[in-house]
C-alpha cells in the first residue's frame, strides 16, 4: 500500500488525492515493522468530568485487545490511510487508542479516536476526521 | 459473589452509598454543594434515587460516571483547571457527576449521546451549562465553557489552590 499519495486513481480535481499529514505517512510508512496493535477501549457510556485525553486514557480502566494477525494490522493501516483528516488544534475525548508496536516491544506509532471518529489524536497531533466511521465500526467488531 | 469493598464498608446517604473511609470528604463536599440550590436538589435526587448508587473514590484524578454499575467515581483532592485558565474545586467535580446519576433514562435515551463539538456530547453540555454553572457561580468558582480542564492537586475537596 503506497500511503505518500491516497487514492493514487484519483486527481484533486475529482474530490481526490488528500495527503496525510507527514507524521502519519512517516509513521505509516513503516508499518512493515507493525507486528503488534494493541487496542484500548474505554467504555462510550462513561461520563467523565472533563475530556479524555490521550495519556489520560492509559490510567482509566480500559479493556485491552492484542492483534497480531498481518491481515488485521494491514486493514486498520490502510482504513487510517485512506480516512480524510487535517490538523486542526482542539480537544479530544478519547475512547480508543491504538499502539502499534515492532518486534522488540517498542511502540513505532499510537493512534487515539473519540468514539464518533470526528477527532483523533496521532504522536501528539490534534487531527479532525472527516470520514472516521469506518474505523470506529471495525474497532467496534473487534467485540462481536 | 461477595460485594466489592466498597460496598461493604459504606455509609448510607439513603440510596447513595458512600465508603467510609470517604465519609469526612463526602460530608465537607455535600455540605459545599448544598449551598447552591441546584446542588442541593441533585443530592437529595441521589439519595432518593429509584436505584441504589454508588460513589466510589480513588486517587487518580478520576472523576466518571459510570451507568453500567451506578457508580460515581470521584478524587476528593483533585481540582481542575479550565480550558480558560479558572479553577473548580473536587467537590464541583462530585456534582457534575451526581448530576450524571441522577439524570432521568428517558433523557439519555433522547439524543444525549449525539455530538457536540464543544461538549463532546449533548449530556456533557447539559451538565456543564447547567448544574455545574449554576453552581459554580452560588459558590465563586470559574464556570466552564467547554468539556476540557486539567486537573491538578488540592489538600481538600473544597480546594481550588
Amino acid at each position: 500500500m503506497d500511503v505518500s499519495r491516497r487514492f493514487p486513481g484519483r486527481s484533486i480535481l475529482d474530490g481526490g488525492c488528500i495527503a496525510l499529514p507527514w507524521y502519519l505517512r512517516v509513521a505509516l510508512d513503516e508499518r512493515r515493522k507493525f507486528v503488534k496493535l494493541d487496542v484500548l477501549h474505554l467504555d462510550d457510556e462513561l461520563r467523565t468530568r472533563a475530556a479524555i485525553g490521550p495519556a489520560k486514557l492509559e490510567t482509566l480502566d480500559f479493556t485491552r485487545k492484542t492483534l497480531d494477525d498481518p491481515q488485521a494490522l494491514e486493514t486498520i493501516v490502510t482504513y487510517i490511510a485512506e480516512t480524510e483528516m487535517d490538523e486542526k488544534p482542539g480537544r479530544l475525548d478519547a475512547r480508543w487508542g491504538l499502539i502499534f508496536t515492532n518486534a522488540e516491544g517498542q511502540r513505532l506509532f499510537s493512534f487515539y479516536l473519540d468514539k464518533f471518529g470526528r477527532r483523533a489524536a496521532a504522536d501528539g497531533y490534534e487531527l479532525n476526521l472527516h470520514d472516521g466511521e469506518r474505523l470506529i465500526d471495525w474497532l467496534k467488531s473487534l467485540d462481536s | 459473589m461477595i460485594a466489592p469493598l466498597y460496598l461493604r464498608a459504606g455509609v448510607r446517604h439513603g440510596t447513595l452509598s458512600v465508603p467510609a473511609k470517604a465519609e469526612h470528604d463526602f460530608e465537607l463536599a455535600a455540605d459545599y454543594l448544598g449551598q447552591d440550590s441546584v446542588m442541593r436538589e441533585i443530592l437529595v435526587k441521589a439519595e432518593h434515587a429509584g436505584r441504589a448508587l454508588h460513589l466510589k473514590v480513588n486517587c487518580r484524578d478520576d472523576d466518571s460516571y459510570d451507568p453500567a454499575t451506578r457508580t460515581v467515581n470521584w478524587d476528593p483532592h483533585s481540582a481542575l483547571e479550565t480550558t480558560s485558565g479558572g479553577h473548580q474545586s473536587p467537590a464541583l467535580g462530585l456534582g457534575h457527576e451526581l448530576d450524571h446519576a441522577v439524570v432521568d433514562g428517558r433523557l439519555a435515551e433522547a439524543g444525549a449521546d449525539a455530538y457536540d463539538p464543544k461538549y463532546d456530547n449533548l449530556e456533557e453540555r447539559r451538565v456543564i451549562v447547567g448544574s455545574e454553572a449554576h453552581a459554580a457561580r452560588t459558590l465563586g468558582e470559574d464556570v466552564r465553557h467547554d468539556h476540557g480542564g486539567w486537573t491538578y492537586r488540592v489538600d481538600s475537596p473544597v480546594d481550588r489552590s
